[in-house]
């Protein structure tokens, strides 16, 4: 379990206001912190990381006490096992792939590397220079990096968000992949809610430095729940009438997909609206792949 | 989509697969789903929602068919288009409508105040927590 209560003063755009946080994460959890720019995200992963020094807090990770103001405790950054990956890879330039992974890993094993490498894709470049990677690939550099320090937790802020559509969602598909490879308990700030509604377990939204709505997604977003087993956020694009339905085209990453509406949908959705799409376990079709490659 | 406000009488389970009986206003509907959420128990005020594509229309009152739920409702305004036809209905949980094909609206020639059937099978309900705010728009 990882027990956040911390309370700072921070300088925002209209002037100071106070970051104060209450989160329980249990273990094996991906929680996303979501919310706008200078809403104090990445300022808690930086007070988690030891990066940042709250005015009081208590931080507990599995047991162990990170930081407790009131006792005088707080571990040095070193010292704390977190995987931090930023927006900006910060990968080292002169050093090979692997040396980067090497380098950040504190029992020298390179079988280990051998099978991260491999893992996400990367065997083949692993004596390149992040120079000759593109931003997909240093990122999965970075995210290998991370997992390699066998962290209690690892923290993404932002990673995805200067990539383009394609690679984000394949990377959110390695992130969702090495968090339960590994079982992390993992903390991501994002404010892409089609990233949150496709990785989330939890989420805390926060605003002006509190948290405003915590829970799952449906519960966070939509205010309710439904029983359906499939579902995801999309953008409405474009709705079109035909004969006396609406189809509508809804983007969701970089995936399109048409859902028939009504008359009566259509009095309260337009284009540009985000929705979440939910179906059953009894609706979809399912179809062998090698069939249809065949047929 | 059609909205029903119910609540759930009764929790049916065997391994993850879980039927339910439920109450929208005296019109009894089963719906079937797997990995019952708990914040879905008995007693409890839920929103039933289906789309309008899935609703069977029938002419007789209680045809024999395998579909399980079945209730009454009266026409009150048919959309014809070319291809396929809406019916709006008013039953006892309120206003629902279905998407029926034209060519079944000209065999069964249905017509407005006209009471018919309406059918919709167990696996095309799903359940939704009521929103704080109430009603669903």
């Amino acid at each position: 379990m990882v027990v956040l209560e911390v309370k700072k003063t921070l300088a925002g755009s209209d002037g100071p206001f106070d970051l104060s946080v209450n989160l329980e994460i249990r273990p094996g959890t991906l929680q996303t912190l979501y919310g706008k720019s200078g809403s104090g995200k990445t300022t808690i992963l930086r007070i988690l990381a030891g990066l940042a020094t709250p005015d009081t807090g208590y931080i507990e990770v599995h047991g162990s006490v990170w930081l407790d103001s009131v006792r005088g405790i707080n571990i040095p950054a070193r010292k704390r096992r977190v995987g931090f990956v930023f927006q900006d890879y910060s990968l080292f330039p002169k050093m090979t792939v692997r040396e980067n992974l090497l380098f950040a890993q504190n029992k020298k094993n390179s079988r280990k590397i051998d099978d991260l490498l491999d893992l996400i894709d990367l065997a083949t470049l692993a004596d390149r220079y992040p120079s000759m990677l593109s931003g997909g690939q240093q990122q999965r550099v970075a995210l290998a990096r991370a997992v390699l320090r066998e962290p209690e937790i690892l923290l993404l802020d932002e990673p995805l968000s200067a990539l383009d559509q394609k690679m984000r969602a394949k990377l959110q598909d390695e992130i969702l992949r090495l968090h339960k490879e590994f079982n992390l308990t993992t903390i991501l700030v994002s404010h892409d809610k089609q990233e949150v509604f496709k990785l989330s377990d939890k989420v805390a939204f926060l605003e002006k430095g509190g948290i405003i709505r915590e829970g799952s997604v449906l519960d966070v977003f939509l205010n309710r729940n439904t029983s359906n087993k499939f579902s995801f956020a999309g953008t409405i694009l474009s709705i079109r009438k035909a004969d006396c339905i609406y189809l509508a085209v809804i983007g969701s990453g970089n995936e399109l997909f048409e859902a028939v509406l009504t008359e009566k949908d259509i009095r309260h959705l337009m284009p540009g609206d985000e929705v979440l799409v939910a179906s059953k376990a009894f609706n979809p079709v399912v179809m062998k792949l090698e069939n249809v490659r065949n047929s | 989509m059609n909205s029903f406000s119910a609540s759930i009488l009764r929790v049916e389970r065997k391994d993850s697969l879980c039927l339910l009986e439920l109450d929208a206003s005296g019109i009894m509907l089963c719906m079937v789903l797997f990995d019952l959420d708990p914040s879905f128990c008995c007693n409890c005020r839920v929103n039933i929602l289906f789309k309008e594509t899935e609703v069977i229309l029938s002419r007789e009152p209680l045809p024999e068919t395998t579909i399980i739920n079945c209730f009454p409702a009266t026409i009150r305004t048919i959309r014809a288009g070319q291809i396929l036809a809406d019916i709006g209905m008013h039953c006892a949980a309120g206003a629902v409508s279905g998407i029926i094909s034209r060519k079944a609206l000209d065999r069964l020639q249905f017509t407005e105040n006209e009471t018919v059937t309406v059918l919709i099978k167990a696996d095309q309900l799903t359940l939704e927590t009521v929103p704080e705010n109430g009603e669903r728009v």
